[in-house]
């Protein structure tokens, strides 16, 4: 029996604290250049696809902009239309939020990419239910948590009925007989839901790949089920063994109500790494890295979101303060939100008084490490691992540095994967979901 | 003043609003015969919104000049025939401009504003000196 392969995405860097701009190695978030270099560099690495995140609202803490991270970025499908450009195998997959956009106009977008990318689209459907994000937008814009996946789903629905509208070879463009399109195949579509009502006929062919890869991303209850009926690949956050295996087998058990296969869905968590020529090496890098993500600010900022109180008079090299969080309203916008702050602030001072730690060493410890830390074959064997335990189908690598973070990965860890006979050594097929095995 | 060949504005005379022509064009010695050919085959004679031209480069580019001097600054120009007449446009009719000095032998800006000499709109929230 043939190994069971793994697939990998490269994550362009986001916004958040990961992401060390500050690093004299970094470049801009906005320039071309630097999409471009890192879906060269995924695509040179054979990666499945390449990410794009999205932003639809600056985040802010304590009533102005966050900036201690990066602020702004490009919109992600304008993006994904240049790479399809300068790339030719890639999968290129784009965030846009099923809470704002419309139906017509996002599945019009969609297909064209996938047209124009030869079958390379991908559509990571994110919903809101934040009205702080909603605020940007017509209608006040956001809905309540229940609603935000009946939209979802029923906008996925609809784009796909206009998808599938124009039957095989509906074109013909036919100059001997003057015929542009054959005969009754452009069908018209009745869609009448609860969110959207939409009649008539969509403006483009069938795309390459029939609909383009839809992924999901929430882990709710309820996103965990969308995923289920609806997407092709869930990216999750559950990195650990133990976790992704437990949220594998829960993911890939409810397939089955919707008559799918478990090959159908592809679960990819979200990994970030650090390496080094050693094992002691890659653990130093690992925590420079760390160092670097969580600045004294940061630290600072980090305990003003679970404590909900400014809290910059402290000295984040120093211990935590004695107060108490205060929980009448959050002082961060547009960051996920920490749910029951007072049961995390008593671990975050238990976990402190028990370390001895500093503020910033604090919030160093309990924000997101690094996934995967090692040499380039300790990093290979680790994430062969995962995979072969069904902790994960792959992952989303989300490199710490614009635009180069993930060269390294590529020059060093990728040909170790090969070797195993892991991962693929050549692209053998042309669209995203001949490289993802979807049928 | 060079003059443009792109998309067309309405509207009224001012340093930041160009505004431009539209022109079909059948460019060559045998314009009027082509076009005359198809006019046949179509059975009907062509008609447009724009105004037709039927000539060669050289007189394309005198009618051009005439209609700047009567305040037009750029012209959208359609082929009336692909691919001979786009071709007769961009390699006939540009060489007969730039010999007359009126139209670029290499951008000279990098953005669409810069070569439409339209000036980079101050952002509202710019602060005053």
């Amino acid at each position: 029996m043939t190994r069971k392969q793994i697939h990998l995405a490269a994550h362009f860097p986001g916004v958040n604290n990961t992401t060390v701009w500050a690093d004299p190695r970094s470049g801009s978030q906005i320039d071309f250049a630097s999409f471009a270099h890192l879906a060269r560099t995924a695509e040179r690495g054979k990666f499945d696809f390449f990410f794009l995140a999205e932003g639809l609202r600056l985040r802010e803490l304590k009533g102005r902009i966050h900036d201690l991270d990066v602020v702004g970025r490009p919109e992600a499908l304008t993006v994904l239309s240049a790479l399809a450009a300068v790339t030719e195998r890639l999968g290129l997959a784009g965030t846009v939020n099923a809470t704002f956009n419309e139906p017509y106009e996002l599945a019009r977008r969609l297909s064209t990419l996938d047209h124009l990318s030869d079958g390379r689209a991908a559509w990571n459907v994110v919903t809101t239910s934040d009205a702080f994000t909603g605020e940007n937008f017509r209608r006040g814009g956001y809905l309540d948590r229940a609603d935000r996946y009946t939209r979802a789903a029923e906008f996925v629905r609809l784009s796909r009925e206009l998808w599938d509208s124009w039957q095989p070879g509906a074109h013909l463009a036919d100059k001997d007989h003057a015929q542009f399109v054959r005969p009754g195949a452009i069908g018209t579509v009745h869609h009448e839901g609860p969110h959207f009502t939409v009649e008539g006929r969509f403006t483009l062919p069938r795309s390459p790949q029939g609909h383009p890869v839809i992924i999901q991303a929430g882990d709710s209850d309820e996103g965990r089920e969308f995923a289920a009926a609806t997407a092709d690949v869930i990216f999750s956050r559950h990195g650990t063994l133990e976790d992704g295996r437990a949220f594998y087998a829960d993911v890939k058990r409810r397939l089955a109500r919707y008559q799918r296969e478990p090959d159908q869905l592809k679960i990819m968590p979200a990994a970030t790494y650090a390496l080094g020529d050693t094992e002691e090496e890659a653990a130093e890098n690992a925590a420079v890295i760390r160092r670097q993500q969580v600045g004294p600010q940061t630290a600072t900022a980090f305990i003003e979101q679970v404590w909900g109180r400014d809290m910059s008079a402290y000295d984040p090299d120093g211990p935590l303060p004695e107060v108490e969080p205060d929980l009448s309203e959050g002082v961060s916008q547009g960051r996920v939100q920490i749910g029951d702050r007072a049961a995390v602030a008593a671990k975050w001072r238990a976990l402190a008084e028990e370390k001895k730690l500093s503020i910033r060493e604090l919030v160093i410890e309990v924000t997101g490490r690094q996934t995967f830390v090692g040499t380039p074959a300790g990093v290979a064997r680790q994430i062969d691992e995962h995979v072969q335990a069904d902790a994960a189908d792959g992952f989303i690598l989300v490199p710490h540095l614009t635009p180069g973070g993930l060269d390294e990965f590529v020059d060093r860890v990728v040909p170790l994967l090969q070797e195993r006979g892991a991962f693929r050594t050549d692209y053998t097929g042309t669209t995203l979901r001949d490289h993802l095995e979807l049928s | 003043m060079t003059l443009h060949l792109a998309v067309a504005l309405d509207g009224a005379l001012s340093a930041e609003l160009k505004v431009f022509a539209d022109l079909v064009v059948f460019l060559g010695d045998d314009a009027a015969e082509r076009k005359a050919r198809l006019d046949r085959l179509d059975g009907a004679e062509l008609r447009s919104d724009a105004a037709i031209f039927t000539g060669t480069p050289q007189e394309l580019a005198e009618l051009l000049l005439q209609w700047r001097r009567a305040g037009i600054q750029g012209f959208r120009l359609r082929p009336g025939a692909l691919p001979y007449d786009l071709e007769a446009i961009t390699r006939g009719l540009t060489t007969e401009l730039r010999g007359r000095g009126v139209f670029r032998r290499s951008y000279e800006a990098t953005t669409l504003r810069g070569l439409l000499g339209l000036p980079r709109p101050a952002s509202r929230y710019a602060e005053v000196s």
